[in-house]
């Protein structure tokens, strides 16, 4: 019996990979989280020192 | 936001695939033929992401940074922290190359894909103010630099953004990247100049051994510590190499190559910024006043001590600095704004067909050079300031990096290898506690 002849599937190398959205965990979001909060604060901070006139 | 692919999306999209697949086809025939000179041009081929990432890092921002920090600091603890940052520098963009490489997607469209749009704006935005407040330095570089030839401000604003948008609009991808590292190379202008001081090596080589601190850990150290680390590493870094490898074409095959253009990058960043701090660290440092020095008086001061040689080629440098890191920003702000809105994004496409791919990079050009123009604006403390607000975001866009680098789902073999994962989290850790004794130092100013 002939084999099936099978579809070969050409990959360009230059195709984006496919994106999917993923959640991330727990531990991640709290960690993005607290990174929020610091960026806040440390904008207040050199906006401060901007008046204290640190240099 | 990502819309739908209409008909004359898609012959834009196929455009610009042919126009990437000619420089693919030169790649792939150099990379089949033998011989150290076919490897040499396969190597010059492909260098460009990590070169031009590296020296528009010393961009006009960065040569003021480093030349007041030389007047103010001498031939001490910046030289070796300098070297320092330059291998930092490496390790972050290093990553950039094979994310960018593995998943042909800009670094952008990776966070806003993987992680949503909240996360997707929140970058967005970061990186175009960002952007746009760094682009304020380079035009301030370029009319500080042309006014040293009795150029007045308007005509050498103006015409620093003519050339970037010329260069951009007009240049195709290859052409856009040679011609870009041919302004590139001028940031060399910085190594003879030092020379020029005729500086004692062996306090250079001293201050590896040393590190010492005029003045002891101060407020305002602290604050130049942290506007050094900003200039060295910044989050448009990140967006331009990978962006820029995308448009390149480069491939899992180039990683390497990638990885060398980088290292190359980083040594002659280093090189560049080490020797405007011997300069200044040699010609300036320990005159009466010189922590106040604004770089006009910087330049003033190196006229009278090399002479109009020498105050020309340093205001030469400054102008090629901030024209060199123009062209990148801009270029930044384009990808990244076309990746997250869908748009067909690429150096390749001619104007009529993407015009809204060009639009938000000469827009945020456009917009820093009229800033510069605002009389009595406080140019040296703002550039102090853009590089340390750079260094506050950094440590969000190394989390999105660490991330993406470490997704088995999208890098499949190419993942972060432990030490890579340990080098990035220490660099993390390195730039908050910085960060954090910056805000001590604003809250106890006396107290450090």
């Amino acid at each position: 019996m002939r084999p099936r002849k099978q579809r070969v599937q050409v990959v360009d190398p230059h195709d984006p990979v496919p994106l999917k959205r993923v959640t991330p965990r727990r531990s991640i979001q709290i960690v993005f989280w607290g990174l929020r909060v610091y960026i806040a604060l440390m904008v207040v901070l050199v906006i401060i020192g901007f008046f204290h006139g640190v240099r | 936001m990502h819309g739908n692919h209409n008909a004359a999306q898609t012959a834009v999209w196929r455009e610009e695939a042919r126009l990437r697949t000619e420089d693919r086809a030169r790649v792939a025939a150099l990379r089949q033929s033998s011989g150290l000179p076919k490897r040499l041009m396969l190597l010059l081929a492909l260098l460009g992401p990590g070169i031009l990432v590296m020296i528009a890092d010393n961009d006009a921002g960065g040569v003021i940074t480093y030349a007041q920090t030389g007047a103010t600091y001498g031939l001490g603890f910046f030289i070796p922290a300098l070297v320092v940052g330059g291998l930092i520098a490496f390790l972050v963009q290093e990553m950039t190359v094979r994310l960018g490489a593995v998943t042909h997607r800009g670094h952008a469209e990776m966070i806003w894909g993987r992680y949503g749009a909240f996360w997707g704006w929140f970058s967005l935005i970061d990186l175009v103010m960002a952007n746009t407040l760094t682009l304020i330095t380079e035009f301030i570089g370029i009319t500080v630099g042309m006014s040293v030839f009795g150029v007045p401000p308007v005509l050498s604003a103006l015409g620093g953004l003519a050339v970037d948008a010329a260069i951009l609009l007009v240049l195709r991808y290859r052409a856009w990247e040679r011609v870009s590292m041919w302004i590139a190379a001028g940031n060399l202008v910085f190594v003879p100049l030092a020379l020029m001081a005729h500086p004692h090596w062996d306090r250079v080589a001293a201050a590896f051994q040393h590190w010492s601190v005029p003045g002891g850990f101060t407020a305002a150290f602290v604050f130049v510590v942290l506007a050094n680390f900003g200039t060295t590493i910044a989050p448009w870094m990140l967006f331009f190499q990978q962006s820029s490898v995308v448009d390149k074409g480069l491939t899992v095959a180039d990683v390497r190559h990638g990885q060398i253009d980088t290292a190359l990058g980083s040594l002659a960043m280093v090189v560049v910024a080490v020797a405007v701090v011997i300069l200044t660290g040699t010609e300036v440092f320990g005159h009466p006043g010189v922590q106040h020095y604004g770089i006009q008086q910087i330049l003033t001061f190196l006229g009278r001590r090399l002479g109009t040689t020498g105050e020309s080629l340093m205001a030469l440098g400054l102008v090629e600095a901030g024209t060199i890191a123009a062209i990148a920003l801009t270029a930044s702000t384009s990808w990244a704004t076309g990746e997250a809105f869908g748009w067909p994004r690429s150096i390749n496409l001619p104007v009529r067909q993407a015009w809204r791919f060009y639009v938000p990079g000469l827009l945020s050009a456009a917009v820093a050079a009229g800033i510069v123009l605002i009389p009595q604006a406080p140019l040296g403390f703002l550039n102090l300031t853009v590089q340390v607000l750079a260094s506050i975001f950094m440590p969000a866009a190394l989390l999105f990096l660490l991330l993406l680098l470490n997704d088995r789902e999208i890098m499949g073999i190419h993942v972060n290898r432990l030490w890579q994962n340990i080098s990035a989290v220490t660099i993390v850790g390195l730039l908050v506690a910085l960060n954090g004794a910056y805000g001590l130092s604003v809250i106890f100013p006396h107290g450090l």
